[in-house]
C-alpha cells in the first residue's frame, strides 16, 4: 500500500509538472494572441518604432524636429532605434522577418532592391501621391524601390561626394586657390604631401575599403561595373576602359594616402576624424554634413574647412561623376502601425522637413530637385560643391543580388586588394567579374 | 475473483517497486529533455530539413520555399570553395591545439614550480585573459595591430630584426592575418587548459615525483614519467573540447578579417555564414552547418566512444 501511494506521488508530481508545463505555455501563447492589435488601440497609447542609421547630425537635428511633429500631430509616441552600418543587411533581413519587425526602416539606396524584390518591406504604390507631395524625387533613389512598377520606398536624403580639405594646410603648402582641373587638383596634393612628409600623414585620405568613394575611378574612365544586355547582367568592371579606372584609383590611393589606409574599412577611423586630427588634409566627402563632422571633432579648424567638387581625371574641365547614394526609408511588410508608419513617411518627405531640417540645418541633400532650387539660395558656400557634384550621379546596377556584394565584402576587398598590391588589377579585377556575373543574376 | 497468495502479492509488490524506480529517472529527466529538445533539438532539425530546401528570402518573407534535394550539398561538393576551406579550417584546429595545449601544459608545469605570490599573480593574469569577452579582446586586438600606431608594429620595429614595421598591414595576405587570429585564439584559449591541467598535476601525489627524484631522474624524465601519465586523460578531453572549439571559431574572424583577404580566413563556420547571411541563400549556409557537424562527429566519435565505455565502468 505504502509502495503504491508512493509510485501515485510520483506521477501526481510528474502530472503537476506537466501542468505547469501546459499552463505556462498556455499564458504564453495567451500573451501573444492578445498582443494589442494595431488598429483596436488609439493612437495615443501606439508607438511607432523606427531604424535610423547612425549618421551624425541627421540624428540630432532633423529626427527630433520629425518626431516633435508626429506626435503632436498623432498622438503615439516615437521610438527610435540607431543603427551602425557594419552587417545592416543581416540585421535588417533579421528584424523585419521578425513577427515584431520595426515600423520605418531606413535602407541604403544599393540595398532596397533586395528587400522590395523579396516582400520584406510594403508596396507604396496606393500611398505614393500623399508621400510624393505633389514634386518628383531624385531619380538615383527613386529608381532602385521600383519592383516591376510598384514603389516600396521613399526617399529619405541624398549623398553626393566632393572633396573637402584643410584651408589652412593646403595655404601652408602654397595652395590658395581651388582645383579646377585634375592637373591642378594633383598638383595642390603633391604640394602638401612635400610640405608634411610623416608616413602617417595623408595627403587625400581614401581608405582601401571605402568602395563607395573609389568607384567613380572606374566611371571616370568610362568603364562600369556591369551593363544589362537582355535580362542579364554582364560585368564590365574587367574591361580595358575599367582596368585602366581602377589603375588610376591605385595610384591616386598610393600616391596621396598613408600606407596604413589600403586596408582601412571607411567606418573605422571615418575620413573625418583623420582630418580633425591633422593626420590628413582632404578627404573625399559623402555629404556636407561631414564639414560639421570634422569642426566638431577638432574646433580649432572650425571655418577651416572648404570643399569643392572633384574635376574629372580623363575628361578635362568636366567634373569627376560620383556615387548616386542616398538612403530610402520603407515599412516592414510586418509591420503592425503601417497606418502610422505612413504618416511619419509623408512627414520625412514633406517640405519643411526636407528643405530645413535635411538640407539647410543637417547639411545634406534633399531628396526632390525642386526642393533644392527652393532653398539653393540659402545653402552655405561651403556646402554648394556637393550640390554641384551631385549633378553626375552613378546609379549602381539595380539588381536584388548588389546586396550580397556589399554584404560578403568582396567589393571593398577589391579595393583593398588593388590599392596594397596583393593583387594585380588584372587579378582582383577578372575574380571579381565572375563573382559579379553569378550574383547580379540570382533570382 | 480470487486472492492473490502472498507469495504472488510479493511477486507483484517487488514489480512495481522495479517499474517505480524505472520511471522516477524518467520523470526527473524530463525537464531537462524538454528544455534539450526544445533549445537543442528543434533548431538543429530545423537546420536539416532547410539544407535540402531552396531557402532564401522569399522564404522568409513570401512564405515560398521549395525542396531542392541534395542540391544544396552538391554545390558544397562541387564548390571550388569546398577543399581549400576544409584544409583552412583543420590546419587552423590543428594549429591552435599544438600551440594552445602546448603552452598549457607549460603554464600548469610553471604554476607547479613558482611560489605563491608570483602563481597568485600568473593566476590573476591568466583568468583576466580568459575573462575577457570574445568581441571585446579581439577589437583590443585590432587596435593591437593597427597600423601606424599599433603596439605590435611597434614592438617589431624596436626588436630591430625585421626592420620598420610601423606600417605593416596585417591585412594584407591570409598568412599575416593568419598569425593575428591564431596569436588571438591560443591567447584566449591557453588559460582554460593551464587551468584544468594545474588541477589535475595538484593532485599527483607528492610520493611519486619523491621517487622519481631519489632514482635520479632529470625535470624532463620526471614530467615524462610520472606527470604526463597522470594527465593523459585530461590532455585528451581538452584537445578534443580545443578541436570542436577551433573548428567552430566564428567571432574572431569574423571581426578581425571577415573571412578575407580574398578568402583567404574562411574556414568552414565563415563559409556558412556568409553563404547564408551575405548571400542570402540560407539553405545552402545551412547545409555547409550540416557538414561541419558531421565533419566533427567523425572526428569525436572515437572520444565519445570512450567516454560512453567509461561511463559504463563507473
Amino acid at each position: 500500500m505504502k509502495q503504491s501511494r508512493a509510485l501515485f506521488g510520483v506521477t501526481k508530481r510528474a502530472a503537476g509538472f506537466g501542468a505547469a508545463v501546459i499552463a505556462s505555455a498556455l499564458v504564453l501563447s495567451g500573451c501573444s494572441s492578445a498582443s494589442p492589435d494595431g488598429d483596436a488601440l488609439a493612437d495615443e497609447d501606439r508607438t511607432l518604432t523606427v531604424w535610423f542609421m547612425q549618421t551624425g547630425a541627421f540624428l540630432d537635428v532633423t529626427v527630433p524636429e520629425v518626431n516633435k511633429r508626429f506626435e503632436e500631430l498623432t498622438g503615439a509616441s516615437v521610438k527610435v532605434e540607431v543603427q551602425q552600418w557594419d552587417n545592416i543587411v543581416t540585421k535588417l533581413t533579421t528584424a523585419l522577418s521578425s513577427d515584431n519587425p520595426p515600423d520605418v526602416v531606413q535602407i541604403g539606396n544599393t540595398n532596397i532592391q533586395l528587400f522590395a524584390a523579396n516582400g520584406a518591406v510594403r508596396d507604396l504604390t496606393d500611398v505614393l501621391d500623399e508621400l510624393k507631395h505633389g514634386v518628383e524625387w531624385n531619380e538615383s533613389l527613386e529608381s532602385p524601390s521600383v519592383v516591376d512598377g510598384k514603389v516600396y520606398a521613399a526617399p529619405l536624403r541624398v549623398s553626393t561626394y566632393a572633396i573637402v580639405y584643410n584651408k589652412k594646410m593646403w595655404a601652408d603648402a602654397g595652395v590658395v586657390e581651388e582645383p579646377e582641373t585634375w592637373e591642378q587638383f594633383t598638383a595642390a596634393l603633391d604640394a602638401v604631401k612635400a610640405k608634411n612628409p610623416a608616413t602617417d600623414f595623408s595627403a587625400l585620405y581614401l581608405a582601401g575599403a571605402d568602395w563607395q568613394s573609389s568607384m567613380p575611378f572606374i566611371y571616370d574612365a568610362g568603364g562600369s561595373f556591369a551593363t544589362l544586355k537582355g535580362d542579364e547582367w554582364v560585368a564590365d568592371v574587367d574591361s580595358a576602359k575599367s582596368i585602366k579606372g581602377l589603375e588610376q584609383y591605385k595610384e591616386f590611393q598610393n600616391t596621396y594616402s598613408a600606407a596604413s589606409s589600403q586596408t582601412a574599412s571607411s567606418t573605422s577611423p571615418e575620413g573625418s576624424s583623420v582630418m580633425a586630427e591633422l593626420k590628413a588634409s582632404a578627404s573625399i566627402a559623402g555629404n556636407p554634413s561631414v564639414i560639421v563632422a570634422i569642426e566638431s571633432g577638432n574646433p580649432d579648424i572650425a571655418g577651416e574647412i572648404g570643399s569643392f567638387p572633384m574635376p574629372s581625371m580623363n575628361n578635362t574641365g568636366e567634373l569627376a561623376p560620383v556615387m548616386a547614394a542616398g538612403s530610402v526609408v520603407s515599412i516592414a511588410a510586418k509591420s503592425k502601425n503601417a497606418d502610422l508608419a505612413t504618416e511619419y513617411i509623408k512627414l520625412l518627405t514633406s517640405p519643411e522637413i526636407q528643405q530645413d531640417f535635411v538640407g539647410l540645418d543637417n547639411g545634406a541633400i534633399p531628396i526632390s530637385p525642386a526642393y533644392i532650387d527652393a532653398i539653393i539660395d540659402d545653402v552655405p558656400e561651403i556646402h554648394q560643391a556637393f550640390y554641384a557634384a551631385g549633378k553626375s550621379g552613378i546609379t549602381l546596377p539595380a539588381s536584388a543580388g548588389w546586396a550580397t556584394l556589399e554584404a560578403d565584402n568582396t567589393l571593398s576587398d577589391l579595393f583593398v586588394q588593388i590599392a596594397t598590391g596583393a593583387r594585380t588589377v588584372d587579378e582582383a579585377s577578372k575574380k571579381f567579374a565572375d563573382h559579379l556575373n553569378k550574383v547580379l543574376n540570382v533570382g | 475473483m480470487s486472492l492473490p497468495t502472498p507469495v504472488a502479492r510479493q511477486d507483484r509488490r517487488s514489480r512495481r517497486k522495479t517499474r517505480s524506480t524505472t520511471l522516477t529517472p524518467l520523470f526527473l529527466f524530463a525537464p531537462a529533455a524538454l528544455v534539450l529538445i526544445a533549445a537543442v533539438g528543434y533548431p538543429l532539425v530545423r537546420l536539416v530539413i532547410s539544407s535540402f530546401q531552396d531557402f532564401g528570402l522569399k522564404s522568409l518573407f513570401l512564405g515560398e520555399t521549395s525542396w531542392v534535394g541534395f542540391q544544396n550539398y552538391i554545390n558544397i561538393f562541387t564548390s571550388d570553395d569546398f577543399w581549400p576551406v576544409l584544409l583552412r579550417t583543420f590546419a587552423f584546429a590543428g594549429a591552435c591545439l599544438v600551440l594552445t595545449v602546448g603552452l598549457g601544459m607549460m603554464m600548469s608545469e610553471l604554476m607547479m614550480r613558482l611560489n605563491k605570490p608570483m602563481r597568485v599573480a600568473l593566476n590573476v593574469v591568466l583568468i583576466l585573459a580568459w575573462a575577457i569577452p570574445t568581441v571585446t579582446a579581439t577589437l583590443i586586438w585590432q587596435w593591437l595591430f593597427q597600423p601606424p600606431y599599433g603596439v605590435v608594429n611597434w614592438l617589431i620595429t624596436r626588436l630591430g630584426i625585421f626592420g620598420d614595421f610601423t606600417d605593416h598591414n596585417w591585412l594584407t595576405t591570409p598568412g599575416d592575418a593568419w598569425i593575428m587570429v591564431t596569436l588571438l585564439v591560443v591567447w584566449q584559449g591557453a588559460p582554460f587548459i593551464a587551468f584544468t591541467l594545474y588541477a589535475g598535476q595538484s593532485q599527483i601525489p607528492r610520493e611519486y615525483y619523491e621517487a622519481a627524484m631519489l632514482d635520479g631522474a632529470s625535470g624532463i624524465k620526471i614530467y615524462t614519467t610520472v606527470t604526463f601519465p597522470f594527465l593523459k586523460a585530461i590532455i585528451y578531453l581538452v584537445s578534443v573540447l580545443t578541436i570542436i572549439w577551433r573548428f567552430n571559431i566564428f567571432n574572431q574572424i569574423w571581426i578581425l578579417t571577415r573571412g578575407g583577404p580574398e578568402g583567404g580566413t574562411t574556414t568552414l563556420g565563415i563559409w556558412s555564414f556568409r553563404e547564408a547571411f551575405a548571400g542570402n541563400d540560407y539553405g545552402q549556409g545551412a547545409a555547409i552547418a550540416v557538414v561541419t557537424a558531421g565533419i566533427l562527429m567523425l572526428l569525436t566519435a572515437f572520444y565519445v566512444r570512450r567516454l560512453v565505455r567509461s561511463g559504463e565502468q563507473l
